[in-house]
């Protein structure tokens, strides 16, 4: 496993395993030392040497340039010159991913959550497990290192369950992502081209872009795992149809939310703090989570959107509530419920503009373009490619949400156990039917790759 | 396990049961995923029984036979039609002879242009071009005349590899329902059947692709050592490819097949070899061509009988005749097919 790991990552670059080998190395020492250490000083040490070299080598090699270019701008300001070279390197895939898994384990070893791994290669594997290597979920120590030890026998619902994950997340990965690309890029590559509908469109087409993209890929590596006998987390639970913010991030990419609570937001005293302190401690969370995800402003300020989008949400919501029961709008109305789904929808949607733009400047002009609507833009299909693809876009949208409708009261696994054989094979062929005759095939990355 | 992979299996089969019946459904014709097969069979088809000679092959026949030439050079005892389409491997060539003495049976004459084995490459694998005809027939002639083949070890694995992905692409029907669509909106395109609507285009009057044919010209007018380099392996392969070059019995036993097969239903069959072919696509399929005995053989690849053919001034680019080149290589083909009408008569 560990081998098949090591050839998965070194498929895309080789020599940065190394990389990876240098982290995974530096944190199996780390947690013995921990483990090991009983004095409170030199074990507090240890951990954050650890931290430090994890973090050094995400500095190093997502955040020198970016931290280089602002330094400079900001000498510049202040009458300084400072030429410092940029770095040429390609950013090692999936590099905050399996960063964050290897700093999880030496936390939880320092708070005594977890033993020390003494076997080498059982601890790699931890940090390199290759359906979860590039892009996650992150997974935590406790969930996965015994997995490891425990004999994996073939079983067929385990198998037939992890297929299904599969094909799903195929399906919105090469139907639905790759269909909607082109479209985004046309819009966002180009800013100054395109106006009110068109920028609304091609925003809305990204929301469920990055959705399908990301959350296919979790399906797969959930799936694939699971044929394989190892349960992962799961990572994405219908996260369009939460009626809040706070609901949307314990919904979206739930491994990274929950890590930045636990070994972030819970240590900087979490909401166990004055009002104001605590709101504080959100914005930097979210601050930090948008960075995480590249090294560009744009990223820092989607994430501070969202932390800002969280604390007005925290600060109204007993007005709104009121306001809601004051027009005859119960909690458990249709009504409501669609209202507060349409409204974090459009929320996020709003922020996903920062981080699909290519830098400030460009998402500033999008939000401005996207206000001057007017008839002419209705025609819509001046967004590229032809009318089959766009309106195959809207089908497919429908579908995947009408089937995310259906599983608000399991997964997806938990629904077709439910259906009679019929049904469930009759669902079989025509996911891989549309796969087969609808899906994009060709160089599409997975978005979430680059982080 | 075994219950896994059993239901496994049994949805591929009703996949590719249920796709297969979507696309029967769409009444395709044969040549759909070309442009310009489709072209030329759709000309076929509306002027069925005019011909009685078809010319099938690839580029080489496509820019250098011209038939109308050929036609008078035989004294009209010909109506001939060029089914030449570029960059197409020898179980295309098969293919489409199949489906066109099936289409017109007023065929009497088949000149089959002998060629390589095996074109799929990574940039044209998933390709609706490669995959839309490779049924089990030519998947199965290309992996026996892959393993006959001169290639290196790698390139053989390369090559079942991606023959049998396209394979199973194929029986599949994967990622081609784009194509239909695309193939629902064109229609046959005049210029592919050139200026006497006989199939035939010569290098330097076709309106589509002009500029890249150009550009591959240049690469032989800079560099001299390329006509050289063809001329050479020519040479070399026909002086000495009896003890040095592995006999492909997988590509002869192919070509013996479909000759018996045309020979049965009454059709005279001409095997034709062209100039100007790179060393490794010569190895391949020279040998069994030299080898096959019953039917006519036209082999016009051997420099050492052919120089006129490895002159550049008769050279269009590396690989292809220009129009001078075309003249004689059509009074060959007429000479030969004259001499043995005689013969049998």
């Amino acid at each position: 496993m560990l081998a098949a790991s090591c050839y998965f990552y070194m498929f895309f670059k080789a020599v940065y395993i190394l990389i990876l080998f240098f982290t995974i190395i530096i944190d199996y020492f780390a947690g013995i030392l921990l483990e090991n250490e009983t004095n409170k000083q030199r074990k507090r040490w240890w951990l954050i040497m650890s931290l430090i070299a994890n973090i050094g080598v995400l500095a190093i090699f997502k955040y020198y340039n970016f931290l280089n270019a602002n330094l400079s701008g900001l000498c510049s300001l202040l009458g300084y010159y400072v030429n410092i070279p940029y770095l040429k390197i390609l950013l090692p895939i999936g590099l905050s991913f399996h960063t964050f898994q290897a700093m999880s384990y030496t936390i939880e070893v320092y708070r005594g959550n977890q033993k020390a791994e003494r076997h080498f290669g059982i601890y790699a594997l931890y940090v390199m497990f290759f359906p979860q290597l590039v892009a996650g979920p992150i997974e935590r120590p406790q969930n996965m290192l015994h997995q490891f030890y425990e004999k994996h026998q073939f079983e067929y619902w385990r198998a037939v369950q992890g297929v299904r994950l599969i094909i799903w997340g195929l399906f919105k990965k090469v139907v639905i992502a790759d269909r909607l690309s082109p479209f985004v890029d046309m819009v966002y590559d180009h800013p100054h081209t395109y106006h009110g509908f068109q920028v609304i469109l091609a925003t809305i087409f990204f929301t469920f872009q990055i959705f399908c993209d990301f959350s296919g890929y979790s399906d797969i590596a959930l799936g694939t795992a699971e044929v394989m006998g190892f349960k992962l987390m799961l990572n994405f639970n219908r996260p369009y149809f939460s009626k809040s913010i706070s609901e949307f991030w314990k919904r979206w990419h739930i491994s990274l939310s929950t890590w930045f609570r636990d070994y972030l937001y819970f240590p900087l005293g979490g909401n166990r703090v004055s009002k104001n302190r605590s709101h504080l401690n959100q914005l930097i969370v979210f601050m930090v989570s948008g960075l995480w995800h590249g090294a560009n402003w744009t990223f820092v300020i989607w994430g501070t959107l969202h932390g800002t989008y969280l604390i007005i949400g925290n600060i109204t919501k007993a007005a709104r509530d009121r306001f809601s029961l004051g027009i005859g709008l119960t909690k458990a109305s249709w009504m409501n419920k669609f209202i507060e789904v349409g409204g974090t929808f459009v929320l996020v949607a709003f922020a996903w503009i920062f981080f699909r733009a290519s830098n400030f400047s460009d998402a500033i002009t999008i939000i401005k373009n996207g206000l001057q609507i007017s008839r002419g833009q209705l025609g819509i299909y001046i967004l590229g490619t032809d009318t089959y693809d766009f309106k195959l876009c809207f089908v497919f949208i429908l579908m995947m949400e009408v089937v995310h409708f259906l599983l608000r009261k399991g997964d997806l696994n938990y629904l077709l156990n439910k259906q009679p054989v019929f049904v469930r094979w009759l669902s079989y062929v025509i996911v891989l039917l549309l796969i087969a005759n609808f899906g994009i095939f060709g160089d599409h990355q997975f978005i979430y790759f680059q982080f | 396990m075994k219950k896994f992979l059993l239901r496994l299996f049994l949805l591929s089969g009703i996949l590719v049961l249920v796709n297969n019946v979507i696309f029967f459904t769409f009444n395709l014709p044969f040549c759909w995923g070309n442009d310009i097969a489709y072209s030329k069979e759709d000309y076929l088809l509306k002027h069925a029984g005019d011909f009685n000679t078809v010319f099938i092959g690839t580029s080489k026949t496509y820019w250098q036979t011209d038939v109308t030439a050929f036609d008078s050079l035989t004294n009209h005892k010909t109506k001939s039609f060029n089914f030449g389409i570029d960059a197409i491997a020898e179980a295309e060539i098969l293919d489409y002879t199949d489906h066109l003495v099936a289409l017109d049976k007023n065929i009497k004459y088949v000149f089959i242009e002998a060629y390589d084995i095996d074109l799929i490459i990574k940039q044209n694998l998933h390709t609706c071009r490669q995959k839309y005809w490779f049924n089990i027939n030519a998947w199965w002639f290309t992996i026996k005349a892959i393993w006959g083949s001169d290639y290196s070890f790698r390139d053989k694995c390369r090559g079942y590899a991606y023959n049998t992905i396209t394979f199973a692409e194929w029986l599949l029907k994967w990622d081609l329902l784009k194509d239909v669509n695309r193939f629902k909106h064109t229609s046959p395109n005049a210029d592919y059947l050139g200026n006497n609507q006989t199939g035939f285009v010569a290098l330097g009057d076709e309106k589509v692709d002009f500029e890249y044919h150009l550009s591959y010209r240049d690469r032989l007018l800079k560099d001299t050592s390329i006509n050289k380099e063809i001329t050479d392996a020519s040479t070399w392969v026909f002086t000495y490819y009896q003890d040095s070059i592995k006999f492909n019995s997988g590509f002869y036993n192919g070509l013996e097949s479909e000759i018996k097969k045309l020979q049965s239903k009454n059709i005279r069959v001409f095997l034709v070899m062209s100039p100007r072919t790179h060393e490794i696509q010569l190895k391949n399929f020279a040998p069994p061509f030299i080898g096959v005995e019953d039917c006519e053989k036209i082999n016009l690849a051997d420099a050492r009988y052919n120089p006129e053919f490895y002159d550049i001034k008769n050279a269009y680019d590396p690989t292809h005749l220009n129009k001078t080149g075309d003249k004689i290589y059509t009074e060959k083909i007429a000479k030969a097919f004259n001499e043995d009408v005689a013969k049998a008569k």
